[in-house]
């Protein structure tokens, strides 16, 4: 019409481009508040990580340290720039140059559906399929995180952490805590911590389960095997503890006795080792009352007391490594964690032990005090993150798709009000002319979810890393990120629906 | 009637047997709100037609004209006043009921013929049937009739766009009359067309009028007008005169 009444051109395509650049930054400078606002969200989700892994993770990706700049809202006004223009210039380059004829004649209603308006609605199908599959394929990527992160939970990691307070004592350089002294203090201060009301059990160790700091292992062979050369030797992890931490910790005896009082300096050396290491070590028989040689070049055989079960120091889900586990007073080792066994709640254990350690002496003090609880929920920190991210970009992706499915079918059903008035005077209830909607709307999130599907499929090898418990095409997964797509698409279908089959067919053909 | 083969089939099938006028209207009334109170487009009809008569409602524009074709095809159910369609209080009905008395007895043809235009021919004379619950099967078989009845075999596969005015509206009363409804309701049908055409339609109206079809038609055309038997004449909501054509006499439903 405006070119008809003798608009040029570039007079149309101006008006349309500032539209949509318009439109563009309003939704850009409504992004940046939004990422403004979701900063610090970002930084609390961050996983606490320790030791080596925090190092690498600082140097790639510190999101601790993520923060908006000038860098950023740039990019931010650069890309709504870019999507403004490329969103508007090919509608509007089309728009501009329409064919006259068939404009005018859409106007007075002999025509609806050109062979332009044909495209056009393809164009806008595939944006809407493309909409669909991209956030399946992100939806997906949020289960599969999901699910590893609720299967992480409820793994059996070989221990007990309900009610266990951990910390770690900081002891003064002074050379009055060096050596035996130190060693002195340590066992004065487990005496007086298993004295405190409501605490049932005293351990200590270098680590805690599932930290991923135990590191040191010490290669060792089998008594009364010839010394291992070279590759021979296998690594095993060594737990230098007192006869308090396995019962503190909860690990559960599989076979012969945890360490106890009787393993101290001076009496023959013993162990207890993990079942992974019974079951490679002494694969033929009782690993009870068997001699393990431990070390680097001088051996100490050490007589196997007892067998646990398996307690995870790694990763969730990496399988179980060989752990002996000493008394720490018989060999010259730091012990830099206690874990306190409380029949009540560990935090209300807290401040008494601080007291006794302070009592003990001025000098030390406890720092890092979590319960085992909240050091196990730290370390499926990556997990957790990875699935609130992915499930934060696949929400939004979700939302994207059906303001996409509701804004096509609703300018469709806009265009379509001739057709469906005419369907309407020609006998079409109410049902029908939803089902009529709907139908197309469904129609597009199949394909959509078929697309999808398959991308998903392909995409979701990336995150074998991540994934665990399950399989990284684990059909669960891939079935219920459907359903709930297909479900959505059909709320968001159902408000068009509703609207089509509202109109009126006196005035809709009326302004045919 | 070149383009119209006459068939036994093509009266309309009624299923029940009723007597007394095929519609009635008793004081219908429609307005609009407006702040200084109400507009009216309708004032007191009151218009008795009886079966098998080709009725052409006439007047100015504005006059009412196709708001009371509207209300008679019960597209319009924001009136007051009673309307029986076979003796059936159709201003008691909800409005589920009315689609449904609409669907069994009511044809309608539009002035812009208002085809489906991604639909072809054959599939546009389908859709009226396919609201009507008629299995696939016999669809393909009435349609193929009505296409043969018709005479536009040839188009069957053609859209709209690829046919003229004339033909246009040639499917569009096959569609409306495909379903065979005792009323056949016409809005301005050759408002677009020439003349040629105009004749060719009105003469296929007073075929399907001969074997039974009651028709109502909206018209500016006096022409158009003399190939029925009876002329209501509406102004500014007013019926103001109820002419018989056919017999020259004038007719007693005047209503208001």
């Amino acid at each position: 019409m405006r070119v008809a009444i003798g608009a040029r051109r570039s007079q149309v395509l101006a008006e349309l481009l500032t539209e949509t650049l318009v439109l563009a930054l309003v939704g850009g400078v409504l992004g940046v508040v939004l990422a403004a606002w979701s900063v610090d969200t970002v930084r609390t989700l961050v996983p606490e990580t320790g030791g080596r892994m925090r190092t690498q993770m600082a140097q790639y990706l510190d999101l601790s340290q993520v923060q908006l700049d000038v860098r950023v809202l740039a990019f931010g006004l650069a890309l709504s720039l870019v999507t403004g223009l490329l969103c508007g210039l090919v509608p509007a380059l089309r728009a501009s140059r329409p064919m006259l004829a068939d404009a005018l004649k859409d106007g007075a209603g002999a025509s609806s559906e050109s062979a332009l308006t044909f495209r056009r609605g393809q164009a806008r199908a595939l944006l809407v399929t493309g909409n669909v599959a991209l956030s399946l394929l992100l939806l997906v990527g949020a289960g599969l995180l999901s699910r590893s992160f609720a299967k992480a939970r409820g793994v059996d990691a070989g221990f007990d952490a309900r009610d266990v307070l951990t910390f770690r004592v900081q002891p003064p350089t002074d050379s009055a805590f060096s050596g035996a002294r130190a060693s002195l203090y340590r066992q004065e201060l487990m005496t007086r911590l298993a004295a405190l009301p409501g605490v049932n059990a005293v351990g200590t160790d270098w680590c805690a389960p599932l930290s991923q700091g135990c590191s040191g292992t010490i290669v060792m062979r089998v008594s009364g095997t010839p010394l291992p050369e070279g590759g021979a030797r296998q690594p095993i992890g060594v737990h230098l503890v007192n006869s308090g931490y396995l019962p503190a910790i909860g690990a559960r005896l599989v076979a012969g006795r945890f360490l106890s009082e009787v393993d101290r300096a001076g009496a023959p050396i013993t162990g207890v080792i993990n079942e992974t290491a019974a079951r490679q070590l002494f694969p033929n028989g009782d690993a009870v009352g068997q001699r393990l040689g431990i070390g680097f070049s001088n051996w100490a055989d050490a007589e196997i007391v007892g067998v646990i079960s398996d307690v995870n120091y790694g990763q969730v889900g990496t399988p179980p490594a060989l752990s002996f586990y000493g008394s720490y007073l018989q060999a010259s080792s730091a012990t830099g964690m206690y874990f306190l066994r409380t029949s009540s709640a560990p935090a209300s254990v807290l401040a008494v032990a601080r007291q006794t350690v302070r009592n003990l002496s001025p000098q030390l003090a406890i720092y890092d005090e979590r319960t085992l609880e909240q050091r196990v929920a730290s370390s499926l920190g990556r997990l957790r993150f990875g699935a609130i991210l992915l499930g934060a970009f696949a929400g939004l992706g979700l939302v994207l798709s059906l303001i996409g499915i509701y804004g096509v079918l609703m300018y469709t059903v806009v265009q379509r009000t001739r057709e469906l008035g005419i369907r309407m005077a020609l006998g079409a209830v109410r049902r029908e002319v939803i089902g009529l909607v709907m139908r197309r709307a469904m129609l597009l999130t199949a394909i959509g979810v078929t697309v999808g599907l398959a991308a998903a499929w392909g995409a979701s090898r990336l995150l074998r890393g991540l994934v665990f418990g399950i399989t990284t095409t684990d059909p669960l997964t891939f079935a219920i990120q459907s359903c709930v797509i297909v479900v959505a698409c059909a709320l968001a279908s159902y408000l068009p629906a509703r609207r089509a089959a509202g109109i009126d067919p006196v005035e809709a053909l009326r302004g045919a | 009637m070149a383009f119209f083969r006459t068939t036994k089939r093509d009266a309309p099938v009624e299923d029940d047997v009723f007597s007394g006028p095929l519609v009635s209207l008793r004081g219908v009334e429609k307005a609009f709100d407006i702040p200084s109170g109400k507009s009216y487009v309708l004032r007191r009809v009151s218009l008795d037609i009886a079966p098998g008569e080709f009725v052409t409602i006439m007047g100015p524009s504005g006059a009412g004209k196709s708001t009371l074709l509207s209300i008679l095809g019960m597209f319009d159910g924001a009136w007051q006043g009673e309307y029986y369609l076979r003796n059936v209080a159709v201003h008691a009905l909800a409005n589920k009921d009315r689609l449904s008395l609409n669907r069994k007895h009511i044809g309608f043809v539009f002035q812009q013929y208002h085809l489906l235009d991604d639909l072809t021919v054959a599939e546009n004379l389908d859709v009226p049937l396919s609201y009507r619950d008629v299995p696939r099967d016999q669809r393909a078989a009435i349609v193929a009739d009505t296409l043969d009845r018709f005479q536009i075999v040839g188009k069957k596969d053609l859209y709209p766009r690829q046919l003229s005015g004339g033909q246009q509206q040639l499917v569009g009363v096959a569609r409306a009359v495909i379903a065979k409804p005792g009323l056949l309701l016409a809005d301005e049908p050759t408002g677009n067309l020439h003349s040629s055409q105009a004749r060719d339609i009105m003469e296929l109206f007073v075929t399907l009028n001969r074997q039974g079809t009651t028709i109502v038609q909206v018209t500016h055309s006096e022409e158009n007008a003399q190939y029925g038997s009876r002329i209501v004449t509406v102004r500014d909501g007013w019926v103001v005169d109820d002419v018989r054509t056919g017999d020259g006499g004038r007719g007693t439903g005047v209503g208001g």
